[in-house]
């Protein structure tokens, strides 16, 4: 077991804020270095926003076939993959409904209460992408507009964490935008998650404290990324189906899982099924807390219930 | 006589022998012929994997950039979503990291 303190990293990526925590002070550079590098190769094919990314150039194909890197391969991949274990709830072809909800540029610029863009847009269904993966070659019909943005986050925190733990040897954890990755060997007490309603709140914001020691933990909530439609209040989880941000009945979502993006995959998946997700989240054995938005927390699966009073190891 | 009853029963222990000869040869092709269509629909047909819909048509990865390929697979790979290896302890206090929506 480790059990030197770890060194943190506090940047900003993506449009949000990422935290970078190793048990070796001296390799915080290094692993900074590492998933710098990664970040921007991960920007570069899967940015919607940026016109020279992959994403773009294969948004903008009009129905022709694209060759892809294996990058972005991947990529597309962890969005299929998400499509199909959730029979499409979480669906990567919702860029034309993102975008007529008014979700067609950096969230920071958009404005708070947008121009109606349009009528809403359904998805136009992930069964209809053309994926050749011998050739990674993609065709998308035309009017279809692919959006990764509910798996790449957490895609890219699993492949920086293990990068940087196997280049470095050293326990690692990655959060981009509170979709949090572990690789390598974890402190002696564990990495200690607070899992609450929005990323950027305090460490001691109104939630619960946890300790994961491997695998990923990420959380979904519609209480976060919130803007107004007209006179509209729509936030960016939207159910396939309608093109519609999702009414659910839960706020807030958080999951344990193997991976940073199969947690968040559940977690989302969570918040567009409503109920049914409690069933849904058993049976997978996924450990989840499910805050509905008076407050009121349900569990499954073993996620903890919150400790009884005692010492707090100190903290990096 | 004798020449004709002798005739009558070759003939018929030959036309028996013609009709199990088929018997067997039809049963044959049509073992062979479902194992075909068997392997075909359990492996062959579905792994091409040119359209997004078929079961599995996404498992495992092309990763040729950064990162272990061999760990990808095993990231991207399953039938289903992946419980975590040890599930979440309890804690008090503040977290190092924290996991909210964005």
């Amino acid at each position: 077991m480790i059990t030197a303190p770890a060194a943190c990293d506090r940047f900003a990526v993506f449009g949000t804020s990422a935290v970078l925590l190793v048990t070796t002070d001296s390799v915080l550079r290094d692993a900074r270095s590492l998933v710098d590098g990664e970040l921007g190769a991960v920007d570069l094919a899967c940015n919607r926003f940026r016109p020279d990314s992959e994403i773009s150039i294969l948004n903008g194909s009009r129905g022709a076939e694209v060759k892809v890197s294996g990058l972005f391969a991947e990529a597309i991949e962890a969005g299929l993959r998400a499509a199909r274990l959730t029979a499409g709830d979480v669906d990567p072809t919702c860029g034309a409904a993102l975008a007529s909800l008014g979700y067609d540029r950096d969230f920071a610029l958009i404005t708070k209460s947008c121009l109606v863009t349009g009528p809403p847009a359904p998805a136009a269904g992930w069964q209809r992408i053309g994926w050749d993966r011998s050739r990674a070659a993609v065709r998308l019909p035309r009017g279809v507009q692919l959006d990764l943005g509910a798996t790449a986050k957490a895609w890219a925190a699993d492949r920086c964490a293990r990068l940087a733990s196997q280049r470095l040897g050293c326990g690692v954890l990655l959060s981009l935008g509170g979709d949090i990755a572990v690789a390598g060997q974890a402190p002696a007490h564990g990495w200690r998650v607070r899992a609450t309603d929005d990323h950027a709140a305090g460490p001691d914001a109104p939630g619960q404290t946890v300790v994961v020691s491997s695998g990923g933990l990420a959380t979904s909530s519609v209480a976060v990324r919130t803007w107004r439609r007209g006179g509209e209040h729509v936030h960016h989880i939207v159910r396939p189906a309608t093109g519609r941000p999702a009414r659910s009945c839960w706020r807030t979502v958080s999951v344990a899982a193997a991976s940073c993006l199969d947690a968040n995959i559940a977690s989302t998946a969570a918040i567009i099924r409503g109920e049914p997700a409690l069933t849904w989240l058993t049976e997978l054995g996924l450990p989840a807390r499910l805050v509905r938005h008076d407050g009121t927390v349900t569990r499954t699966a073993g996620w903890p219930r919150i400790a009884p009073d005692a010492p707090t190891p100190d903290l990096p | 006589m004798r020449n004709d009853v002798g005739h009558a029963i070759a003939s018929r222990a030959f036309g028996l022998r013609r009709v199990r000869r088929l018997t067997w040869s039809i049963a044959g092709a049509g073992a062979v012929g479902a194992v075909v269509l068997a392997f075909g629909f359990g492996f062959g047909f579905g792994s091409h994997a040119h359209q997004a819909s078929g079961p599995g048509g996404n498992q495992g990865t092309s990763n040729q950039g950064a990162g272990n390929q061999g760990a990808a697979r095993n990231q991207q790979g399953g039938g289903q979503l992946q419980p975590p290896q040890e599930i979440p302890l309890p804690a008090q206090g503040p977290g190092q990291v924290v996991s909210g929506g964005s």
